[in-house]
C-alpha cells in the first residue's frame, strides 16, 4: 500500500515538473471516470468527450498548483464539474441547450440514451432528477467519494451533501417507479 | 432505499471514445512545442520576407521590368539564349539568395501547417 503511494506521489511530481509521461498516467487512470461523470450530466457523447479533453488539458496547463501531498482525483473532479458547468452555461447562452427540469425530461424520454450507451433503468432515472442531486449521487456512488471529498469537489456543506444524496436517492426511487410500473 | 444503494453502485461505466486519449496528448504537445513553433514560423516568416525586399531591391535596381521589355522583344527559344537570360538574372540575384528565400518559405508554411494541425484537429 505504502510502495502505491509512493509510486502516486512520484506521478505527481513528475507531472508537476511538466513530464508527459507521467501526465499520460493520470490521463489514462482518470478519463473513464470523468468522462463517464460528464457523459450522465451533459447527455450527449460529443460534449462529454470535449469536456474530458478540456478537463485533462486544464490540468495539465495547472499542474503547478499539484499538491502531491494531497488527493488528485478530487481537484481534478473539481476541475471536471467547473468545466462541465461552464460548458452548459456558454451553451445555454447560445440557446444551444437548455437544461431546465421540462426540457430534462424531454431529452430523457426521447430515448436519447441509448446511443450513448446508457441504457439501464437507472440511467434513464438519472437523467430526469435534479441537476445538483445528481452531481451527488454520481460523485458518492460511481466515483466512490467520501462526503467531505464532494462538499470540496461542489463548495458546499458536508450536511448539503447528504442532504442531497438523500434527496436525490427518494427522487429516483421516485422516477424509477415509472420504469418498473 | 437499499436497492436504490445497490443500483446506484452498479451504475455501469462507458468506455472512452476512441481517439480522445491520443487527442488529449496531441494538444499537450501542442502546448509544449507552441511558443518553439511560434518562434520559428515568426523567424521563417521574418527571413523569407527580409530576402523578399532585398531581392525586390535589386531587381528595381537593375531596371528588371525594362530587361523583362527586351527579352520578349528579342525572345527565342534556344538554349543559349535561356543560359545568356538565367546568367545575367543570377548576376543580380545570387542563387544562394534565392534558395535561401524558398527554404524560408517552405519552412514556414510546414511550421503554420503543423501549428494548424496542433491548434485545430479533432478527432
Amino acid at each position: 500500500m505504502q510502495n502505491i503511494e509512493k509510486i502516486e506521489k512520484d506521478i505527481l511530481i513528475r507531472t508537476k515538473a511538466g513530464d508527459l509521461e507521467a501526465f499520460e498516467c493520470i490521463l489514462s487512470f482518470y478519463e473513464k471516470g470523468i468522462y463517464n461523470y460528464c457523459l450522465r450530466i451533459l447527455k450527449n457523447s460529443h460534449n462529454a468527450k470535449d469536456v474530458t479533453q478540456e478537463t485533462f488539458i486544464k490540468v495539465y496547463t495547472h499542474r503547478k498548483l499539484i499538491d502531491p501531498e494531497k488527493n488528485i482525483k478530487t481537484w481534478i473532479f473539481t476541475i471536471a464539474t467547473n468545466t462541465t458547468f461552464d460548458f452548459i452555461r456558454s451553451k445555454k447562452r447560445k440557446n444551444e441547450i437548455s437544461l431546465d427540469t421540462d426540457n430534462e425530461t424531454i431529452l430523457a424520454s426521447k430515448a436519447y440514451y441509448p446511443e450513448e450507451g446508457l441504457v439501464s433503468d437507472v440511467d434513464k432515472a438519472l437523467g430526469q432528477i435534479n441537476q445538483e442531486y445528481k452531481k451527488v449521487l454520481l460523485l458518492f456512488y460511481q466515483q466512490g467519494f467520501q462526503y467531505q471529498e464532494i462538499s470540496e469537489i461542489l463548495e458546499m456543506p458536508i450536511n448539503t451533501v447528504k442532504t442531497h444524496i438523500s434527496r436525490g436517492k427518494e427522487q429516483l426511487k421516485d422516477k424509477l417507479k415509472n420504469y418498473l410500473t | 432505499m437499499e436497492k436504490i444503494d445497490e443500483q446506484l453502485n452498479n451504475i455501469s461505466q462507458v468506455e472512452v471514445p476512441t481517439g480522445m486519449h491520443q487527442f488529449v496528448m496531441r494538444k499537450i504537445n501542442y502546448k509544449k512545442l507552441q511558443p518553439i513553433l511560434f518562434a520559428t514560423f515568426t523567424l521563417l516568416a521574418l527571413n523569407f520576407l527580409v530576402i523578399a525586399w532585398h531581392i525586390n531591391a535589386k531587381l528595381i535596381d537593375a531596371e528588371f521590368t525594362d530587361i523583362m521589355k527586351d527579352f520578349f522583344e528579342v525572345f527565342s527559344f534556344n538554349f543559349s539564349f535561356i543560359k545568356a537570360i538565367l546568367e545575367s538574372f543570377f548576376e543580380i540575384i545570387s542563387p544562394l539568395l534565392l534558395v535561401s528565400a524558398m527554404l524560408s518559405i517552405i519552412g514556414a508554411i510546414y511550421t503554420g501547417k503543423k501549428m494548424n494541425f496542433y491548434h485545430f484537429s479533432k478527432i
